[in-house]
């Protein structure tokens, strides 16, 4: 079976990850209150076409910078993947939020067509699409809380059985007021939930020469019928690992209760990190690029940091909304 | 009719996203479409009418005459003094 491995990655974030080496050279610092927004990179260097970029609300902007970012070569020019999956839960909520505005005030009549079109979840795949001239297969999956996976999981199967020999998968959510307003009001913000956006960027290949890791398995479950702990071991066990060559496993825990106090009293080293990126649909990618990042520069967290340390497992556990709970084992690529 | 082209010149930034544009940037009375002008496309020709009807309540429908209207900033203007209620 051919193996999978991550030749390049990248994230923006409510931590400044967008250039890596100024994120690991620094002391991550947790998000203090319940909203994170990202920190964004100037925009205008990154896609500088102006008529483009003026239709592209903030999702999509994120969206296609780390696409971009992750198919930049050493010479400046694009490289062009076999194909892209692209991954968000709520889509374009900005313009979507925008675009039933319109329908109310406008009474059904005259709506704005760029606010629908930024709208649906498919833009950002589409628009890096046509910043490259990319005519193979992008497909985009709005799958709730499983959607990074969902995306991840079918750009392996096609590594796996030859139909692609690179794919690029981007997942990316965005914050909106609306949302966090409506969310604050049913009480979700609490018991340490924060809400978070981001978008991060993955290039696969079946190459093992520079890559930065290798990318095991993605497994998803819904709702999770055991123990974290088990479900991990269970995982871990189908892919021929032992609890103890796990070095780290990364928590994505939905809230600050239940499985984070179980993964932190078990023999697992852990590192929570959703009070880092926040909650969203697509928050996994975010512990996928941290995982990816840590193995890849020889690092594990530390207590005002970063340490030198190889780590040959890291395991990605997430939750999102107590419902949809995700695995993800990364492999020192020797 | 000046205070109404630069009005108009504004409004056209704010709700097409011309980001890198400013109102000293447009010539009022270059085509709006095309070449030779800020090189408008047909979305926003569907904004600009969403636009007239929402801060001057001129409705245009036919596609034909918009396009005459839509011609240039003076054009635009000119319709508005002539049709505003």
């Amino acid at each position: 079976m051919e193996q999978i491995y991550i030749s390049k990655a990248s994230t923006i974030s409510p931590q400044n990850t967008f250039i890596a080496d100024d994120f690991f050279n620094a002391e991550a610092l947790v998000c203090e209150s319940d909203k994170c927004p990202a920190v964004d990179p100037d925009y205008k260097v990154l896609i500088t076409d102006a008529g483009k970029r003026r239709r592209m609300g903030h999702l999509i902007k994120m969206g296609v910078s780390t696409s971009l970012a992750c198919l930049k070569q050493a010479d400046g020019s694009l490289f062009m993947p076999d194909a892209m999956m692209s991954a968000t839960g709520m889509g374009g909520l900005e313009d979507t939020e925008k675009f039933l505005r319109c329908i109310i005030d406008n009474d059904e009549q005259l709506l704005n067509p760029s606010n629908f079109i930024q709208s649906t979840g498919n833009t950002f795949g589409g628009q890096t699409g046509l910043l490259l001239g990319h005519h193979g297969y992008n497909v985009t999956y709005a799958h709730g809380g499983f959607s990074m996976e969902s995306a991840l999981i079918d750009a392996m199967l096609q590594l796996k059985d030859g139909s692609a020999k690179t794919a690029l998968v981007t997942g990316a959510d965005e914050i909106t007021t609306t949302e966090y307003e409506a969310m604050r009001k049913m009480g979700f913000w609490r018991n340490g939930r924060q809400m978070g956006e981001g978008s991060h960027s993955f290039l696969l290949t079946n190459e093992k020469e520079g890559a930065v890791c290798e990318l095991v398995d993605v497994k998803t479950k819904r709702p999770l019928n055991e123990s974290a702990v088990d479900y991990i071991n269970s995982f871990i066990g189908s892919n021929g690992i032992k609890a103890e060559d796990v070095d780290l496993v990364l928590t994505g825990c939905d809230c600050d209760y239940a499985h984070l106090k179980e993964l932190e009293e078990s023999t697992f080293s852990t590192f929570n990190y959703k009070h880092y990126c926040g909650q969203y649909a697509t928050a996994s990618g975010f512990g996928l690029w941290l995982g990816a990042e840590l193995i890849g520069r020889g690092l594990m967290p530390a207590a005002n940091g970063w340490e030198k340390k190889q780590a040959r497992h890291i395991v990605i556990y997430n939750e999102y909304r107590m419902n949809d709970y995700s695995l993800m084992l990364l492999k020192h690529a020797l | 009719m000046e205070n109404l082209i630069e009005q108009l010149k504004q409004q056209i930034i704010e709700e097409l996203n011309l980001e890198d544009t400013t109102p000293a940037d447009i010539d009022p009375a270059a085509p709006l479409f095309g070449d030779g002008g800020i090189g408008l496309d047909s979305i926003d020709a569907l904004e600009i009418t969403m636009l007239l009807e929402k801060y001057y309540g001129i409705k245009i429908s036919d596609p034909k005459e918009a396009r005459t209207i839509y011609s240039s900033i003076n054009s635009i203007a000119e319709y508005i003094k002539a049709n505003q209620k």
